[in-house]
């Protein structure tokens, strides 16, 4: 009898010391019920079993974190989709600006004008004043076609700059999480509890799949293997470097350095996260726009220069572009052939010498360029082709767009379910309070009871 | 099914604040009636908005040419008018000077008459518009006809489009107007008949008459022409403005907002906002008496 009092000491002793961690853990998980990253931390409680040597009671087995690794794999990978879509689509929104004629920007206004002034030389052909509209409205071209290949060219110059520094930023993290893998591995071989580590480690993943879309494989040591874009970033506890640079057509290029070896260029087609929302606006759909405004800029210049160069300035000279531009960059090129600046009278109206000094058939032509089909491909009018390319530019910001807001709400429901597992609910830790608050009580009742049992026995000796 | 207090809280910030955004969006759309505030808010309407914008303009480039080239011809018209009330004014000077009861004093101020006729014709002929000679083809260097009433312009007409693929000429051949090539030479014929006229030859006199007669028509003909082109500028003028309201119509229907669809759509968002604030403000208020009160 006297060995079960005993036992009874240890039991109430142990209870109050298992509540009290309980509740210790309780109180950590409410603390941290707004920080970032943090998964769940649950005391395992369990029965010590009664035998000679054991006095029975309670013990925790373990702390357990209550982490999801599928869905956390799924919310690294949609996160990163979703990031790369909706990068895409920022990106996109200045170039996308410079052509939004219906809030007055664009090139369409600036077209409709250069045709019109040829339109009003057509009917007045010795006016000075019509000539020097055209060269007006020309000049206003050659404006707007260099400050939108001024706005797409520097907007892919800032994504350059930006993604260099996403580029360092992912080798930070990179390096970060080789050294948390190294300290969760000598926690685990240690028996120490590593879940602190982990948290901050997932939190790293979860930046870095914002930048780049990312694959992780969990090795039983403790490290993992994060991959992005078919490369290794992250082996262990070693982090590769990754760079980028231009490559000779100006497309952002890619390169893996792991350790002792050369680097290595890699396709990026694949990379997800904001870098690859930013690869894909600046080298597939900038460029594309920008390829579609030179080839603009040159069917404008071809047509109009091949009239005009046909006809005869009031000066009877022929021979004369309007235009000219560089083969290799139209667009930015473009300019009012130096001849004529400050030269209406060279401006080409007439199509024959005897009629240079009121003839109109070359500025009616040049007029008529507005509703005749006039691209290299020669079945569409030049403002039909700058409406391709709005609708086209329109149409790639749109999927980003509608991309980001669906990879958006996916994004959220894994959230939710990884939140589900992990998350801290507060009115689960305020009952988990008072159940341990309680079991605690009854552990000191016991303490109490088996002090009054002792008492009694005392003053009965 | 565990909801954390993070995912419910992210729920009422995601949720209020999507509906905010896309308030801002549709009250843009309404202060500014524009529907298509980026090509990307509906890429197919921005492209047609810009197909309709250039057809548009070509609209505005045919109405001014309407107006430049009915202009043109008007003058066109009214210089023709005059030198056919002139040319009546030989026939009947041809007719009276035809009768031999005229003294030779009659005759001389009908001769003195014909040749302020002539120079006056000759006026009408030479007649300058806002892009020079009326009747002069392209060539602008020199009136189309000489002191001498020889016709020294060419032929060339000047063309506006006024439709699509249709262009009118907006000046009047001076040769067909005025010189055999028309059929009569005006000009010679008033020299001979003032020549006559003084030598009292009747039968002269009678003779270049009658021609006078055929080139008052030959003139005649030539405003007839003109008049119809500017029947024909009219049917453009009526075309090209219908067609002006439709593109117009259309512009308006690619890039402006319906406004009973937006405010309709405002409106909802509005009471949606509402309704998530109160069921955030609920969710907040029960939470902290259950937890804490």
């Amino acid at each position: 009898m006297g060995i079960a009092l005993s036992n009874l000491l240890s039991v109430a002793r142990d209870a109050m010391a298992v509540n009290a961690k309980a509740l210790d853990i309780t109180g950590q998980n409410v603390a941290n019920v707004n920080t970032a990253g943090y998964a769940r931390r649950r005391a395992e409680i369990q029965a010590r079993g009664t035998s000679r040597d054991s006095y029975g009671g309670v013990t925790i087995g373990s702390i357990t974190r209550a982490a999801d690794d599928l869905t956390q794999r799924r919310l690294l990978d949609v996160r990163g989709q979703e990031t790369s879509a909706r990068q895409r689509s920022d990106s996109l929104a200045s170039v996308e600006a410079v052509f939004n004629d219906a809030n007055g920007t664009g090139l369409a206004g600036g077209l409709v004008k250069l045709f019109d002034s040829f339109n009003s030389l057509a009917s007045n052909p010795r006016d000075t004043t019509a000539r020097n509209g055209v060269l007006s409205a020309a000049q206003s071209v050659v404006d707007d076609f260099t400050m939108a290949t001024r706005t797409i060219d520097g907007a892919r110059a800032d994504i350059f700059a930006q993604a260099q520094g996403y580029t360092k930023q992912i080798n930070e993290i990179g390096v970060g999480i080789a050294a948390l893998s190294g300290s969760i591995q000598s926690s685990l071989a240690a028996g120490q509890d590593a879940s602190d580590l982990l948290d901050k480690r997932d939190m790293l993943l979860r930046n870095l799949s914002e930048i780049v879309d990312v694959q992780t494989a969990s090795n039983p040591d403790g490290t993992i293997l994060v991959r992005a874009a078919g490369q290794s970033l992250v082996e262990g506890n070693s982090a590769n470097t990754l760079s980028v640079t231009l490559d000779t057509p100006g497309a952002l290029a890619f390169k893996i350095s792991v350790a002792g070896s050369p680097a290595m260029g890699f396709s990026a087609q694949n990379m997800g996260g904001k870098l690859g929302g930013m690869r894909q606006a600046r080298d597939e759909d900038m460029a594309e726009t920008r390829k579609k405004l030179d080839a603009l800029a040159a069917d404008l210049a071809t047509a109009v220069n091949g009239l005009h160069s046909a006809g005869f300035g009031t000066d009877g000279v022929a021979g004369r572009n309007l235009f000219t531009f560089t083969a290799a960059n139209p667009a930015h090129t473009l300019a009012i052939d130096p001849a004529l600046a400050g030269h209406p009278e060279r401006v080409a109206a007439a199509s024959s010498l005897a009629s240079s000094a009121g003839g109109n058939d070359v500025a009616r032509q040049i007029a008529g360029l507005q509703s005749t089909p006039s691209t290299a491909s020669g079945t569409k009018t030049l403002i039909e082709s700058y409406a391709d390319l709005v609708g086209d530019l329109g149409l790639r910001r749109q999927k980003a767009t509608g991309d980001a807001e669906v990879k958006g709400a996916l994004a959220d429901q894994i959230q939710a379910l990884h939140q589900q597992t992990s998350g801290v609910s507060l009115d689960e830790e305020m009952v988990d309070l008072t159940r341990y608050q309680r079991a605690y009580e009854a552990s000191s009742k016991l303490l109490k009871t088996f002090d009054e049992l002792m008492r009694g026995l005392i003053q009965s000796l | 099914m565990r909801i954390s207090d993070a995912t419910r809280m992210d729920r009422l910030v995601s949720n209020t604040s999507r509906l905010e955004g896309k308030i801002a969006t549709v009250s843009q759309r309404v202060s500014s009636g524009i529907a298509l505030d980026v090509p990307s808010t509906d890429p197919v309407q921005a492209s047609a908005y810009l197909r309709a914008r250039g057809n548009l303009g070509r609209m505005k480039g045919y109405a001014d040419a309407i107006r430049d080239g009915k202009g043109e011809l008007e003058l066109a018209e009214g210089s023709l008018t005059q030198a056919q009330d002139i040319i009546a004014r030989g026939r009947e000077i041809a007719l009276q000077a035809a009768n031999s009861t005229y003294s030779a004093v009659d005759r001389s101020q009908f001769a003195a008459e014909l040749g302020q006729l002539r120079d006056q014709l000759l006026a009408s002929a030479n007649q300058e518009g806002p892009n020079g000679y009326l009747f002069g083809g392209s060539k602008m260097d020199a009136p189309p006809f000489s002191a001498a009433g020889i016709f020294q312009g060419n032929g060339d007409q000047r063309l506006l489009e006024v439709s699509p693929g249709f262009t009118i000429a907006t000046n009047a051949s001076g040769a067909q107007a005025f010189t055999a090539a028309g059929g009569q030479d005006v000009f010679s014929l008033f020299a001979q008949l003032q020549t006559a006229v003084t030598s009292n030859d009747v039968n002269a006199i009678a003779t270049t008459g009658k021609l006078i007669a055929d080139a008052h028509q030959q003139v005649g003909t030539a405003r007839g022409e003109v008049g119809y082109t500017m029947q024909r500028i009219d049917l453009a003028d009526s075309a090209q403005n219908m067609m002006q309201i439709l593109w117009k119509q259309r512009q308006g229907e690619a890039s402006e907002i319906d406004p009973a669809q937006v405010y309709s759509e405002l409106s909802a968002l509005q009471n949606t906002l509402t309704q998530s604030v109160s069921v955030a403000r609920t969710q907040l208020q029960t939470l902290s008496v259950n937890r804490f009160g």
